[in-house]
């Protein structure tokens, strides 16, 4: 298989859940560049493509994210910036005992990896083997940090609304 | 990893379902003008397990010896670049990959790349009637002579046909270089930017065109609209280029779409129109006017993007009102030479005087010219930038004091006489919406001295 074949393969298997993972975290037009870089890296380091690319390729979008948010809001408080990074058109305002707007707001009061951490699993269902790749951890580290960062999760989600997660009713699907 | 704090989170998944890529031909086209790994190059993959296994074949003497002389042709070469490169630091170096810089031609060819990679029409063979609509365009016929270019005729495609009826046709123009352009404009001319454009031609006299490069297709930004006017029954038409997977768009329409200008209606509420695309070409046609695109949606209904200047279409702002109608008022709207009161200041002045015309408008939104008399130094001067518009842009209106500069008069003495009409009168949102030029005597007239 010459280097053409397999990068085309590679993306045509993989791009949409590159773009998905970009378009979770960055708006539509960010997160087609972002698919843009990481196949250009991907092409450019062919040979460092694991047999299994999507953790490499959710890595490098990982940092990609990373840089472009560095670059474009440096300034910008961490406490905005979950929020400002989510899409438009998501409900805000659902039923249920804790809100969307809480659960953004105790996601935003996380570090960054633990937030990835948490996202990884949650947003991306990927396995921890398969979060370790994308945050270039440990399997046993990640292990770790998922379980450190659910915890402050949930400290903060009481602290913020006196709400313990599992008292929320059923949420309606967005409305895209 | 299931748990009620994992399906809280979950549960504010923005997209649950996924979005799809840009396609592969997009990606594909960015790589082959990769400067690091062009797409043609070839590839590093099969050239790696070769090294290793010679180096494997070797004795452990012949490799400890082959380290070394490895390291010192590095230190070597570094030594070079550092006493070469001055200043400049090993980081940057080291992460910034040497990009080759590129010839005219070959900026050109890459931004053709492109606008087939945003376009799908571009991208299929031509057809027999598409061949025929090519080698009938004129380069002299509009929309045409606007741009410094040739027609890229082998990629002439059929894009759509708008509701009302209008055959559309993609034709790239490929621009031409600096001597092409001094050849067929003259010298002096600025050689246009190696980027080829598609324009939208509609052939047997309905011209039409809102085309653009690929980039500025991707951003949004290319399209035209037109109307309400009787060619169009009083309709609002127009469409927008977009890129690929872009399967139909939200407009908005303003409340208020003149904004705070005179004569343009102000809705009871912001509407929303949706509207599909064929052939890459969202075409709309509405009672109202202006429309701002919203959002792009793809074909399974995510949003692709979105635009934020819509986001003020529900406000609405005071709009500035004409002066009370009066008897001169009512006869300049039968008659614009009626006599009118214009005057100048300074009445004298020197050679470096700024002298200013004067004068109360007595209608809305009209065009005014000025023709100079009395001395050797006479001609025609126009106001200058938007006939008849202050140089704000702002509307003039009844009642409205009219300044202007006189700029260039006062280079030789004596008595200028200034004799001021009104030339045309501008589309005035619904109340007017079809400019007409007229040539009424003038109004009024003033004179100034230069000494």
């Amino acid at each position: 298989v010459d280097a053409r074949s397999r990068f085309e393969e590679m993306y045509r298997a993989h791009a949409d859940a590159v773009a998905t993972y970009a378009r979770r975290r960055s708006d539509a037009q960010n997160a087609d560049e972002v698919v843009a870089d990481v196949f250009l890296v991907a092409w450019r380091r062919l040979e460092d493509v694991p047999k299994d690319p999507l953790p490499w390729l959710l890595g490098v979008a990982w940092r990609a994210l990373a840089n472009r948010r560095r670059t474009v809001a440096r300034e910008q408080a961490l406490q905005g910036r979950i929020r400002s990074e989510l899409p438009d058109g998501v409900v805000e305002n659902r039923a249920g005992n804790v809100s969307d707007e809480a659960v953004r707001r105790a996601l935003a009061a996380l570090g960054e990896r633990d937030r990835e951490a948490l996202l990884l699993v949650a947003w991306d269902g990927l396995t921890p083997a398969q979060g370790a790749a994308v945050l270039g951890v440990r399997p046993n580290t990640f292990s770790t940090r998922l379980s450190r960062a659910r915890r402050r999760f949930e400290r903060v989600l009481v602290t913020e609304r006196g709400t313990t997660p599992g008292t929320r009713a059923r949420t309606t699907e967005p409305s895209r | 990893m299931s748990d009620n704090t994992i399906e809280l989170i979950r549960s504010v998944n923005p997209l649950p379902s996924g979005v799809p890529a840009p396609p592969l031909e997009r990606m594909l086209v960015r790589l082959e003008n990769d400067p690091v790994r062009p797409l043609a190059g070839p590839p590093r993959s099969a050239q790696r397990p070769e090294r290793e296994t010679r180096w494997r074949r070797l004795g452990p003497a012949w490799r400890i010896a082959g380290a070394i002389a490895t390291v010192a042709v590095v230190v070597a070469v570094a030594v070079v670049i550092v006493a070469g490169a001055g200043h400049r630091s090993p980081k940057t170096e080291n992460t910034v990959p040497p990009v080759k810089p590129q010839t005219w031609e070959q900026r050109l060819q890459a931004s053709r790349r492109a606008l087939i990679a945003e376009l799908a029409p571009l991208r299929r063979s031509q057809t027999a009637a598409e061949r025929a609509v090519a080698r009938a365009v004129n380069r002299h016929e509009m929309p045409f002579e606007e741009y410094y270019g040739t027609p890229d005729r082998s990629l002439v495609r059929y894009a759509t046909t708008t509701p009302w009826g209008q055959r559309l046709y993609f034709v790239p123009i490929t621009p031409w270089t600096a001597q092409g352009a001094r050849a067929h404009v003259g010298k002096g001319v600025h050689a246009p930017p190696p980027v080829e454009e598609v324009g939208v031609y509609s052939p047997h006299g309905s011209i039409a065109d809102g085309g653009g490069s690929a980039a500025r297709i991707h951003a949004g930004t290319v399209g035209i609209f037109w109307g309400p006017d009787a060619a169009t029954r009083g309709l609002m038409r127009g469409w927008e280029l977009v890129p690929d997977g872009v399967a139909k768009l939200d407009y908005v329409f303003p409340r208020q779409p003149g904004g705070a200008q005179y004569g343009y209606p102000t809705y009871p509420r912001v509407g929303h129109l949706t509207v599909a695309v064929h052939g890459n070409i969202a075409a709309v046609q509405a009672r109202r006017y202006p429309a701002e695109a919203q959002a792009w949606y793809a074909a399974d209904g995510h949003v692709l993007k979105r635009f934020p200047a819509a986001a003020g279409a529900a406000k609405v702002v005071p709009v500035k009102q004409p002066g009370p109608e009066t008897a001169q008022s009512r006869a300049a709207e039968r008659d614009p030479s009626t006599p009118n009161r214009v005057w100048v200041t300074s009445a004298v002045g020197g050679p470096t005087t700024v002298f200013k015309l004067h004068f109360r408008a007595l209608l809305n939104e009209a065009d005014y010219g000025f023709r100079f008399s009395g001395t050797s130094c006479r001609g025609d001067h126009g106001f200058p930038a938007g006939m008849g518009r202050n140089p704000s842009g702002a509307q003039l209106l009844r009642g409205q004091l009219v300044t202007d500069a006189l700029n260039g008069v006062g280079h030789c003495k004596g008595t200028y006489r200034i004799a001021v009409n009104v030339t045309g009168l501008e589309p005035l949102g619904e109340i007017r919406p079809v400019g007409r030029k007229i040539a009424a005597r003038p109004f009024g007239s003033a004179t100034f001295t230069v000494r």
